[in-house]
């Protein structure tokens, strides 16, 4: 067995790649291997690739060979790499491209590159119901309803089809980006982020127009979105996880585009306008009275004639829209994302719908440049009070874990934190809005949850953008999508048991640039020996996984004299992965 | 004799016949039963020529064929030939197989130098026929009354024989030279000769002469017709295994090598820990018919042993199933698991206290403790029983030895249970008869493999014979492990040295002692140092073994380990685990990854991390339950984190430090005991209660008293009653009675 310790790579048999941070060819080696494997975890010292057919198809789409992908695995493994991963590089990589769709006057054309496969698929069950005709050894005839299902049925019997149908132009929208925002700021497209654009748009070529950008957070994929959109210039249409997110969507379309507030409406529970560019959720598009009724707003991808329809958040996509993406395969799609890997395993389908991965950037890059905060996690451990500890051991299991969550003795800890970080915008998380109301009733700051009015909400949140607010007190609702980029200091008070999600969001909140030491502090209080601190473990491993830094303190040594002349701190940020 | 007893100058005649065929119709030929006509289409060409040379007849139209009567002794020699492969298989059963075809059992009996019925392969008469002795014996025969009496002592009905030559072979002093003369030539050969080469090459031999010859070494299993398969021809030669032996190279003292690739591990040691926290954690249920391990927790216990190098599995008893249970067994030997729970419901294998003991001391201490248990000065207590001139027996058999008749009864008990072990293969002992009659380890310093087969009640001193061959080995330097053991079996072997000295060594093989032959010494000797390389000095740490070029030849090279288990050096080092250093790390998600092999720090990691994987890669994960099993084995946080850190370059993470150690806070240790819980009215009386009770007493609560000695409670009741507090019957519970097992019915 040849070993080369200076080589980051370990491949093993399972097609998983280990990756030795400190290697001194680990970056480059990172920089190959993201373009054909994804990310699984990426703890502090060696982080886990896997290598799948997806992750080869979206290399060979990126235009990387099977020979290329070899010569990186070999140039840079520690030991020989297992000859049978190898042999399946290969073997998925030939699959892509071998099946070609190609449009021809009204219809669409699908070309097999042999005879042999022409005939499997033509024999397969689930992919003969999407073939309208046979025109020749290697030709089929395809109705265009029909293209996004025949990729769909195609990618789950092995054989992906390059798409080079084309698209239509939808209707045509005056769009570009502003040289300063609506405040008067510089404005322009990062580097990485004009090169994501072109990357997607291929000049307008048939190779291009769809596909999925993923971004780590806080790198600016709704900027990149909007550069599509200038370079498309088309009638758009984008799908969002939540309404706040619409709202920032739009705030951002009309803050750096030319775009009028006329042009931009916003399709959502609680107006239904539609524009030139209309920005929805999935919750109002998967809508329905109940499970036997349709679904009453689909009628919103047929309301215009969108050139390009930017689905934000595609690894929550939810299962209904993927039905509805395979029915307009005509029209140019944007994924955007942190992550390809999906909780319910659906990533064949982005990669069939929406299209395979079209750039990522490596998130080392970024934050050498300074375009992501660096955040340290801190778990706080608080006792329960003993006047409590008996009332925890005598509540039924199910309860247990709310009553260690509203622990009374968190709120002179969470003092503080907030004492420490005094000068920073602090958010404070979470679940249980009463514990959060009687929370921002001492602490005499706003508190925001679902019950709050969307205004309210709004105003909320452009006084802590505007530095009038320091703390901030809110609930789940503030998990998705909403950008409050000065916030530097969030204190979570409670999680929803394990969700490891939710604190990935939550985190994601802090992780625009930061003035200054460009650092974010991400604080969990947890009520010691009690149900939390066992879910709180299952967070503390998700985002150790994710690449940050974790460090574990004691209430007490809040108050360590080493601690309190660092100012803020505890060790310096590691760094930030490009997780989710 | 049932085929050879034919005339062998009738089938020297008909060779040159037989030689002219084609190969189609020697098959065919030598298919012929004497009694059955065939269809003659198979003969071919050669049809003409078989008839004319009386080989067949032909009848029927020219249409059919059968042996021609005068032919009937040649074909049944060539079928006899055809029947036992000795060219290309010349072991002990197809020895065997022979000597049943051809020889009634009266003959061999007769041939068997004891006299005893013959019954297997592992009986003298197929040893001694394979060895060099036999022809020696024969070849020191000087004059024809020595040969004589040889002969008729070899015949069945000898008494008939005695004084009476003329139903001998050796009946001229021409045969007997002709005889010993054929042999020495044979002797002088490496191959066997086709049988129509010998008029010429024994040409100072006349045919008659030579048939004759050649009639007595057949008769006697000096010599072995065989036919050679690819083109039919029949060969005569030695028993195949002689000639090899007699041109052998000269074994050399093994020289110096460098391996390729080095492995050293007291993997035994570490699966017995890799067990026992398994144990700790989920005991393994075993069956309650033979308290073998389930498959499902067999394979559990496997997949989380640490790994060793593939090549080291192919060596038998390092797979990994073997492995567990060895480990199981050394466990049990050592009373640090037994097995607990309801016979044929629920048994299951659980740590003792000193299991617990023991896996809190360091990987060192561990391995010490089995070590000083094996040694040979430690056996030689436990046979301090034993009268000083009686066995040298390192160990304990489980039965008493201190007689040859003892060891005989021992040995017999062996084979009585190896039989029963295995009742399908009747030949079980006779086709192995140097190897284990049982697969359970023995715990001493030989294996129990070992000891069998050897003269107990003689002064030969095994153990010593061991250290010394072994002992012989230099420090770091590594020999081919065939080499060393084939310089040991010819050139320095004990038991030859014994069987060439005045007291000859007698073994028991099979059901009898008898002195061995230079084979069987050479033979056992080298099983002996094999087993005890297999069965201590690998699984222990004694040697450090290698791989060596393409082919793969095995290495060895004698640790400290291995120099303290024979008992020459007082201490030695182990578990460190520094040359590992660097290759692990601890990431902060409470993975381990290894980015090289490190199978002793995997071994080490083992006691508190989950196994994940084997060889690289992320291999473990510390996980609360893991650590949970630890903190049950006595292990501490700093010994887990000082582990970590010595063997990881790069520092803990201080997420996992803390979490380790918030964890072992969290482990305590309680005590279930019965009591009795007297329940009072009101504290009024609860102190009066207490008042009588004294100090066998402990309040609970204000009206709650603890009685911890239940035998107290019928005098407490009588003080109680004195005192006026009376005890409601109704109240006390029910005595269980003990469940009566069913008896199982016996057949």
């Amino acid at each position: 067995m040849n070993h080369n310790s200076e080589n980051p790579l370990i491949v093993q048999g399972d097609h998983t790649v280990l990756v030795e941070v400190d290697s001194p060819r680990y970056e480059e080696a990172r920089d190959h291997l993201a373009r054909f494997a994804e990310l699984v975890k990426s703890p502090e010292h060696v982080h886990t690739y896997r290598i799948t057919p997806l992750s080869v198809w979206n290399g060979s789409a990126a235009g990387m060979p099977a020979q290329q992908i070899q010569s990186v695995l070999n140039e840079y493994a520690k030991y020989d790499v297992p000859g049978h991963v190898l042999t399946e590089i290969h073997d998925f990589a030939s699959r892509y491209g071998r099946l070609k769709l190609h449009r021809g006057g009204d219809v669409l054309r699908l070309e097999a590159a042999d005879a042999p496969l022409a005939e499997e698929i033509w024999r397969s069950e689930e992919a003969r119901k999407y073939l309208e005709s046979r025109d020749g050894a290697l030709s089929f005839h395809i109705l265009p309803l029909n293209r996004g299902r025949l990729k769909q049925a195609l990618v789950k019997i092995g054989w992906p089809i390059e798409d080079l149908a084309g698209y239509v132009d939808g209707e045509a929208l005056d769009v570009a980006l502003r040289d300063a925002t609506g405040e008067g700021l510089p404005f322009s497209l990062r580097p990485y982020q004009w090169e994501a654009v072109n990357v997607f748009y291929a000049g307008g070529e048939a190779t291009g127009g769809s596909g999925v950008i993923t971004l780590p957070c806080g790198a600016g994929k709704t900027v990149v979105g909007l550069g599509v959109m200038a370079r498309t210039s088309t009638s758009t249409l984008i799908l969002v996880t939540n309404t706040s997110a619409v709202r920032q969507w739009i705030r951002e379309i009309l803050d750096k585009t030319n775009l009028r507030p006329d042009q931009v409406g916003e399709y959502t529970g609680q107006s239904k306008d539609i524009r030139p560019v209309t920005v929805s959720t999935y919750q109002i598009l998967t809508y329905r009275r109940s499970r036997q009724e349709e679904f009453v707003h689909f009628g919103l991808f047929d309301s215009r004639d969108w050139g390009l329809i930017i689905y934000d958040e595609v690894h929550l996509l939810p299962a209904p829209v993927f039905q509805l993406t395979a029915d307009i395969q005509a029209r140019r799609r944007l994924g955007l994302t942190a992550t390809l890997v999906r909780e319910d395993g659906r990533e064949d389908d982005v990669f069939a719908l929406i299209g395979p991965k079209k750039y990522d950037v490596p998130w080392k890059v970024m934050e050498n440049q300074g375009w992501i905060a660096t955040a340290v996690c801190t778990e706080v451990r608080v006792r329960l009070p003993d006047e409590l500890r008996m009332g925890y051991a005598v509540t039924d299991q199910r309860r247990k874990f709310r009553f260690a969550s509203e622990n009374p003795a968190k709120l002179a800890v969470l003092r503080r934190v907030l004492d420490r970080h005094r000068d920073e915008q602090t958010l404070i998380i979470g679940t249980y809005v009463d514990h959060l109301r009687a929370i921002a009733d001492e602490l005499h700051a706003p508190v925001l949850t679902g019950q709050t009015s969307n205004v309210q909400r709004e105003r909320h949140y452009d006084d802590f953008r505007a530095g009038r607010l320091r703390t901030l007190v809110v609930s789940k609702v503030a998990n998705f999508a909403i950008d409050l980029p000065d916030a530097a200091v969030a204190i979570q008070v409670s999680g929803t048991f394990g969700s490891r999600q939710e604190e990935a969001q939550r985190l994601g909140r802090l992780l625009r640039p930061k003035p200054g030491t460009n650092q974010a502090h991400f604080y969990t209080l947890v009520t010691r020996e009690t149900l939390e601190q066992d879910f709180a473990l299952k967070r503390q491993l998700f985002l150790t996984e994710q690449g940050y830094a974790y460090e574990i303190l004691d209430e007490n040594d809040l108050n360590h004299p080493r601690l309190a002349e660092c100012g803020t701190g505890f060790k310096p940020a590691v760094r930030l992965a490009s997780g989710t | 004799m049932k085929l050879f007893d034919l005339d062998w100058l009738d089938f020297y005649q008909r060779l040159a016949v037989w030689d002219r065929l084609t190969l189609n119709t020697r098959q065919v030929l030598a298919q012929l039963k004497s009694n059955k006509a065939v269809n003659v289409r198979g003969f071919g060409d050669d049809l003409q020529r078989l008839a004319d040379a009386r080989f067949v007849t032909v009848y029927g139209d020219g249409q059919r064929a059968k042996l021609h009567k005068e032919c009937l002794d040649f074909a049944r020699a060539i079928r006899a030939m055809c029947r036992h492969d000795i060219l290309d298989q010349p072991d002990a059963a197809v020895l065997h197989g022979y000597i049943l075809d051809h020889f009634t059992r009266a003959e061999q009996s007769a041939l068997s130098t004891d006299g005893r019925s013959y019954h297997g392969s592992a009986h003298d008469l197929t040893r001694d026929a394979m060895s060099v002795g036999w022809l020696n014996d024969f070849l020191s025969l000087d004059n024809l009354a020595q040969a004589q009496e040889w002969e008729s002592l070899r015949e069945p009905d000898r008494y008939y024989y005695r004084g009476d030559s003329k139903g001998l072979i050796l009946n001229s002093s021409e045969a007997l030279t002709a005889t010993q003369s054929i042999i020495r030539q044979f002797m002088s050969s490496t191959e066997p000769v086709l049988f129509k080469d010998t008029p010429v090459r024994f040409k100072h031999l006349s045919l008659p002469h030579l048939a004759a010859a050649t009639y007595a070494g057949i008769r006697y299993l000096l010599l072995f017709p065989s036919m050679r398969r690819d083109d039919m021809t029949p060969m005569i030669g030695l028993w195949p295994t002689i000639p090899q032996r007699l041109h052998r190279p000269k074994a050399k003292q093994p020289k110096s090598v460098t391996p390729d690739q080095t492995f050293h591990c007291a993997y035994l040691m570490e699966d017995m820990t890799t067990v026992l926290v398994g144990a700790s954690g989920e005991p393994p249920r075993v069956r309650s018919t033979d308290q073998a391990l389930f498959a499902k927790a067999r394979e559990q216990l496997e997949s989380n042993l640490m790994s060793v190098p593939e090549w080291l599995t192919q060596i038998e008893g390092c797979a990994p199933g073997d492995r567990v249970q060895a480990a199981v067994e050394f466990l049990r030997g050592f009373g640090f698991i037994e097995t607990r729970g309801t016979h044929g419901k629920d048994l299951r294998l659980e740590p003792t206290t000193e299991a617990r003991d023991w896996l809190g001391m360091s990987s060192r201490d561990r391995l010490k403790s089995i070590l000083d248990r094996l040694k040979p000065d430690q056996s030689q207590d436990q046979r301090a029983g034993l009268p000083a001139n009686h066995s040298n027996l390192p160990g304990d058999f489980g039965c008493d030895i201190g007689s040859v008749e003892d060891a005989a009864r021992f040995a017999r008990d062996m084979l009585v249970l190896a039989e029963l072990d295995d009742e399908d293969d009747d030949d079980y002992d006779y086709d192995t008869p140097f190897t284990s009659y049982g697969c359970d380890p023995h715990f001493a310093f030989l294996p129990r493999a070992v000891n069998c087969g050897i003269d107990l009640a003689r002064d030969l001193d095994i153990p010593a014979a061991l250290i010394d061959t072994y002992g012989s080995l230099a420090r770091r330097r590594f020999v081919q492990f065939s080499h060393f053991v084939e310089y040991h079996m010819q050139q320095a072997n004990p038991l030859l040295i014994r069987r060439q000295g005045a007291k000859p060594l007698k073994l028991n093989i099979g059901w009898s002692w008898r002195k061995p032959t230079d084979e069987e010494a050479e033979d056992l000797w080298g099983q002996l140092l094999v087993d005890f390389f297999r069965r201590r000095l690998l699984p222990l740490g004694g040697v450090q073994v290698g791989l060596r070029g393409r082919a793969g030849a095995l290495c060895i090279s004698l640790t400290d380990v291995g120099r303290y288990l024979l008992d020459l050096a007082r201490d030695f080092e182990y578990g460190n685990c520094n040359d590992q250093q660097g290759r692990i790390v601890v990431q902060p998600n409470f993975d381990i990854v290894f980015l090289s092999p490190a199978p002793l720090a995997e071994a080490t990691i083992a006691r508190f991390a989950d196994r994940k994987a084997n060889g690289t890669g992320t291999l473990f994960k510390i996980t609360k339950t893991s650590i949970f099993t630890a903190a049950s084995c006595n292990m501490t946080a700093s010994q887990v984190l000082d582990t970590l850190r010595d063997l990881c370059a790069k520092a803990v993470p201080s997420n996992v430090t803390r979490e380790v150690r918030d964890w072992f806070d969290q482990c305590g240790r309680v005590a279930i005991k019965t009591a009795l819980l007297i329940q009072c009215p009101n504290a009024q009386i609860a102190t009066r209660v207490l008042a009588a009770g004294g100090k066998k007493l402990t309040p609970i609560s204000d009206t709650v008293v603890e009685l911890a000695d239940r035998k107290f409670k019928a005098p407490l009741v009588k003080k109680l009653k004195e005192t006026g507090v009376f005890v409601d019957q109704s109240s006390q519970p029910a005595i269980p009675k003990p469940k009566r097992r069913r008896r199982r019915r016996q057949w």
